[in-house]
């Protein structure tokens, strides 16, 4: 285990820029000081004693709370195909999917649909302007790889974003109707 | 959103509606609450798990004991099967066999006959 203070001042350092990637990629306040939270405590529980130096322990943080949003994100999503399994019946989602397309326009809330890795990547490189190299170092990823996320989330935002807006322009014919 | 967003537009999209933008930044009493934690956390000691490597020793003297064992019994499963004890030798007077087949092969139904009661 580390020396305490020196996790603490890990906290100082990194918080703020942690929780700003937690936001981007959760878009929830609440969440991202859990995820905050949960990567540092995971790190005062391991066993491996912290990268050397402030590259590598950004890099070690970012991949911590990275994996942490990913299992979120597989927990939720098993949670809603459990939800959605018991609500076939009720046919009663017609509302709920208005919703969600007018939401959909919100570019973020189309986020939501991607894995979390994907997410982060194209947040860290068009938002956080970190080029493909720093990126592939901060995920422990290759170059190629981190080039076919973000080519793959470029494209899911691409279609998705059209369909939602169809969506939306369907549902207000039926409105005027 | 438009059909297909260029590059340059998707990258405006992310930061103009960026969730940072309108959001406060970390509430300091939440971090002051949740660096205590850690510094508590990174305090406490850790349990302690058990670990595999803990059984390599034991494994290898229940395997050192089951050689040992076996090389100073080395007839305990290489015994010949002991001759069969002939309980009563039968006459083909005094007894009658009856052959079936099954799936399993033939067997045989000997009936003896009580001679003293005939």
């Amino acid at each position: 285990m580390d020396d305490p203070n020196l996790i603490a001042e890990h906290f100082d350092r990194f918080h703020r820029r942690l929780y700003a990637l937690a936001v981007r990629i959760t878009n929830d306040a609440v969440e991202a000081e859990d995820l905050l939270q949960e990567t540092f405590l995971r790190i005062c529980r391991s066993r491996k004693p912290l990268p050397e130096s402030e590259k590598q322990v950004e890099a070690y943080l970012i991949r911590i709370l990275v994996n942490l949003c990913r299992d979120r994100f597989r927990r939720l999503k098993h949670r809603e195909q459990v939800a959605a399994e018991g609500d076939q019946e009720d046919h009663s989602d017609q509302g709920g999917s208005a919703r969600s397309a007018e939401a959909g326009l919100q570019i973020y809330n189309l986020l939501a649909g991607l894995d979390p890795r994907r997410r982060a990547i194209l947040i860290l490189k068009e938002v956080e302007d970190r080029d493909v190299a720093e990126i592939a170092v901060l995920l422990g990823i290759t170059r190629v790889t981190v080039r076919w996320h973000l080519m793959a989330a470029r494209r899911y935002l691409s279609e998705v974003g059209s369909s939602s807006r169809k969506q939306g322009t369907r549902g207000q014919g039926v409105q005027h109707e | 959103m438009s059909k297909n967003p260029s590059q340059d537009q998707l990258r405006q999209q992310l930061r103009e509606q960026d969730p940072m933008l309108r959001d406060q930044g970390p509430d300091p009493d939440r971090m002051a609450l949740i660096r205590r934690k850690i510094l508590a956390e990174s305090r406490s000691p850790s349990p302690r798990r058990i670990s595999y490597r803990l059984f390599i020793p034991l494994a290898a003297v229940l395997l050192v004991s089951f050689l040992i064992y076996r090389h100073q019994n080395p007839t305990v499963t290489s015994l010949p099967p002991a001759e069969p004890t002939v309980l009563r030798e039968v006459s083909s007077l005094d007894a009658d066999q009856v052959h079936f087949t099954t799936s399993g092969g033939v067997r045989l139904i000997w009936q003896f006959r009580n001679q003293k009661s005939e």
